[in-house]
């Protein structure tokens, strides 16, 4: 009798994982395979080790068995979860519709093999060549884009209404928009992503309301709607609706430093704030153009510091904005790899303008903070790229830049 | 009577085996063939489970205890195998933008 028990456990065993085994060769993706794998992997090994135990029969067997036994019920599941969330993590492809983790947990956007091939090349290619032929194997850089294909000004301003700071910022955006007699236009969006994955109810009715209440802000400080003024109000994606999609229509967009399309409205969101932060910067980063990010200063003049990495956009981007006079700027100091030509470039247009340029290398103390102690009275700062991530959980983002400064931020 | 029940469970083991030699067989060809990271390190957790089991039955075939012991020391070294590449893959998200 016990020895047909057994055989039934074992042939039942052999039987899960032997369906475990199809299942991973025949499903479609890494999540689907996992599910066979964990599941029906443990439970057959489970069922072989409980028959073998009972054939055996002897102490020292059942204990070496149940001991295995106990392990592999102990560990399968938490190394298939870890497994799982590592698959996840890293960008493995999914099949299924619907993403039920988006936004809840990172997900890289390609599957690590796809971009691990080209970083082996370029750790490998240089020592294997020894050559400058190590650009030919990889896809060649692409050439830098012109990124402002215009050397001064801009046709329109276009500017984010972001509850708690609408006020401020229709205000700097009407100046701007006024100095060149640009075209205006306020993007009034509503994240539905937030609205969506709100924890409170009737999180869509808040947030219009706090909206209104921007909309209303503005109109008042407005006074009377300007001749070349448009509004669009809509709910969506942010990163689609706020950022100019077309470079032709060369528009400045003016952001405020913080805040979101949910308008400050009080909602519970699955992720942190911080992170929503950073979703400004990925809008700075899709707009076709320089964005400003409107400091509390008001945009009154002073010493305008230009961060340079040695790049072609910030040589232009600060051409760009000392030609078109963002601000009134009373002295001018470059910070970082500008090389000799890039400063003399600069130091050009400042000089039409009666400005000497400085220049000062970066003190490489400052740890974190980009800006030196010596510019603390900066008005304005350039910078050629904004922060990775964006601060240390819960700290202002302004504040990696120098504690307390509050000027304007170009991108 | 015994003796022809015995012989049956050496039998059957055996066939058992041959099953799951099949189903590592399955297993490693996925391994090997991918396609991804993620694909490579589910077949060796389900790889490595399959040989517990493998191991236990050769146990009976074999009539040696000792292969209980081999089945424990996989099944330990799995677990470790599996957590470590599930690191590197959520490392090697870090660190590649």
């Amino acid at each position: 009798m016990t020895a047909l028990v057994a055989l039934l456990l074992k042939l039942v065993g052999t039987g899960f994982l032997a369906i475990a085994t199809i299942g991973v060769l025949r499903f479609e993706d890494s999540f689907q395979r996992m599910h066979a794998a964990t599941k029906a992997g443990t439970l057959g090994a489970g069922l072989v080790l409980l028959g073998v135990i009972i054939t055996k029969g002897s102490m020292d067997a059942t204990v070496v068995a149940l001991l295995t036994l106990a392990f592999l019920i102990g560990t399968m599941p938490v190394a298939g979860h870890l497994l799982g969330r590592a698959a996840y993590i890293s960008g493995a492809p999914l099949r299924s519709r619907e993403d039920a983790l988006a936004g809840i947990l990172p997900r890289a956007a390609h599957p690590l093999e796809e971009r691990t091939v080209s970083a082996f090349l370029a750790d490998v290619a240089p020592v294997v060549s020894r050559r400058p032929a190590a650009e030919t194997i990889l896809a060649p850089e692409a050439p830098e884009p012109d990124d402002l294909p215009y050397d001064a000004g801009y046709d329109g301003v276009r500017f984010a209404l972001i509850a708690p700071h609408a006020r401020m910022v229709t205000r700097r955006a009407m100046r701007l928009a006024d100095a060149r007699e640009a075209a205006l236009t306020a993007v009034a969006v509503i994240d539905r992503d937030c609205v969506e994955t709100a924890r409170v109810p009737a999180a869509r009715d808040a947030i219009r309301a706090k909206l209104a209440q921007a909309i209303e802000e503005m109109r008042a400080e407005m006074g009377g709607c300007p001749s070349r003024f448009s509004l669009s109000y809509e709910e969506g994606d942010p990163l689609a609706l706020i950022p100019a999609s077309a470079r032709e229509k060369r528009e400045l967009l003016v952001l405020p430093t913080d805040g979101w399309c949910h308008h400050g409205a009080r909602v519970t969101l699955p992720v942190f704030e911080e992170r929503l932060t950073d979703k400004l910067f990925q809008v700075a980063e899709k707009h076709e153009g320089p964005t400003l990010f409107v400091g509390f200063r008001e945009g009154e003049g002073g010493r305008l510091v230009v961060m340079h990495d040695g790049s072609r956009r910030v040589q232009r981007l600060a051409a760009w904005a000392l030609n078109t006079g963002l601000w009134p700027v009373s002295a001018l100091t470059v910070v970082g790899e500008a090389d000799a030509s890039q400063r003399e470039a600069l130091g050009a247009i400042a000089a039409d303008r009666g400005l000497r340029l400085e220049h000062a290398r970066r003190a490489r103390s400052s740890g974190r903070l980009l800006l030196p102690a010596t510019c603390a009275d900066a008005a304005a700062l350039i910078l050629p790229r904004l922060p990775e991530r964006a601060m240390g959980y819960g700290e202002f983002w302004y504040d990696n830049l120098a504690p307390g400064w509050r000027g304007d931020v170009l991108v | 009577m015994i003796e022809s029940i015995d012989a049956a469970v050496t039998t059957v083991a055996v066939a058992l085996t041959v099953v799951l030699a099949l189903a590592i067989a399955g297993a490693a060809f996925r391994m090997i063939v991918g396609p991804g990271y993620a694909d490579r390190f589910v077949a060796l957790d389900m790889l490595t489970g399959i040989a517990v089991a493998a191991c236990a039955l050769t146990a009976v075939v074999t009539e040696r205890r000792e292969f209980l012991d081999v089945g424990l020391g996989l099944a330990l070294i799995a677990f470790v195998a599996t957590i470590a590449f599930a690191a590197f893959l959520e490392k090697k998200e870090r660190e590649t933008p």
